[in-house]
């Protein structure tokens, strides 16, 4: 059965002929690439996590994880900036779903930072631990609430802040 | 008035079909409540191992969640995902309301059980330091953080703008079908690359 075949409660392209466009709108829309850059922001933290433990025993130099942990905060912050700009857009439904996502990653953050603080970690260490984890559980769910937040409704888009 | 007139009288588009035909009602929630105080449970347990430093907990916790998340990660990938792929949308809608909800809750505590017991274990048992281990541990921490960007920056997403559009009393096919596309792709993806995680821990167990 194809998608939208009438009475199978779906709606798709061919309802948009029927005056229907909003779905289509939806999938279509060029917005900015916040996306792509929280999860390039995510791989630099990784990435500079992986740094970090390619030497041990012996200690890396914190410079570059540094340096990637501010290119990653910086991708972050101009995500943030150019995701603001965006109009229309279903903002209800993006609080709603990074509120929750947070939370949740907050949680996962805060145990991994446990584990960390368990471990010993002190000073640049544990500074460079807590920045990533902090990275991490932003990057996140920025991710995940743009991406549910840009397929919804064009009524929910009215909930602008 | 028959059904169709009459939601088209509410304003719904002419031609939409209602929720009660073929696909059925909305998903009601998102987050299935009845699992959350299992996952409180789990990670509670989690952090009694960690702060105790329960050896015997830690390698349990990693060792059965490990298992399951590969085996979740290779049959969605290989087994549920090619059939999925062949299922009619309604099908496909019908079977993503009662699986992804379960997903939201079981793959993202399966991963922190994993890679926290984990991480603790490798240095309880020296193989971030030792000479012999160090390569397969990098080498683990390289595809789990592959994997990581995969699952948390397109699995995830797609699962959860699912089960958004799930709860629309006329949900997007083709939406859901292309979300769930890139769910089974990257479902697949990590399922292969849970192939090399094994390869790698069992090395590490045997050395």
């Amino acid at each position: 059965m194809s998608a939208g075949a009438a009475g199978d409660g779906v709606s798709s392209g061919a309802a948009a002929q029927d005056g229907h466009a909003v779905p289509e709108l939806l999938m279509s829309r060029r917005l900015p690439p916040v996306g792509v850059m929280a999860v390039t922001s995510l791989v630099l933290v990784l990435a500079a996590g992986i740094y970090l433990v390619v030497p041990v025993p012996e200690a890396a130099p914190l410079a570059p994880a540094a340096a990637l942990l501010g290119v990653s905060f910086a991708l972050l912050v101009s995500a943030a900036v150019m995701l603001s700009r965006v109009r229309p857009f279903a903002w209800a439904r993006f609080f709603q779903v990074s509120r929750w996502t947070l939370l949740v990653y907050a949680i996962i953050g805060g145990v991994i930072e446990a584990v960390v603080i368990l471990d010993g970690a002190r000073g640049p260490m544990l500074a460079i631990a807590t920045i990533s984890l902090l990275l991490f559980a932003i990057a996140v769910p920025l991710n995940i609430a743009f991406t549910v937040a840009r397929y919804a409704d064009v009524a929910q888009a009215r909930g602008d802040p | 008035m028959s059904e169709v007139k009459e939601r088209e009288a509410a304003g719904a588009p002419p031609g939409a079909a209602g929720p009660a035909s073929g696909v059925g009602a909305p998903l009601r929630r998102v987050v299935p409540l009845r699992g959350l105080p299992v996952v409180a449970a789990v990670l509670v347990l989690l952090v009694v191992a960690l702060v105790g430093n329960w050896l015997w907990a830690l390698d349990f916790a990693h060792v059965t969640g490990g298992a399951l998340w590969t085996s979740i990660d290779l049959f969605v990938g290989l087994i549920i995902g090619p059939i999925l792929g062949r299922l009619s949308v309604p099908a496909r809608i019908e079977f993503s309301k009662r699986f992804m909800p379960a997903m939201l809750l079981i793959m993202p505590t399966l991963v922190t059980v994993t890679l926290s017991a984990g991480v603790q274990l490798a240095r309880h048992l020296g193989d971030f330091t030792a000479a012999t281990t160090h390569p397969w541990i990098v080498a683990a921490l390289v595809v789990i953080s592959v994997m990581g960007v995969i699952a948390l920056g397109i699995l995830e997403p797609a699962n959860l703008a699912v089960l958004f559009e799930l709860r629309k009393p006329r949900p997007n096919g083709e939406l859901i079908g292309r979300l769930m596309r890139r769910f089974i792709a990257t479902a697949g993806i990590i399922g292969v690359l849970q192939v090399a995680t094994l390869v790698i821990m069992t090395r590490l167990a045997t050395l």
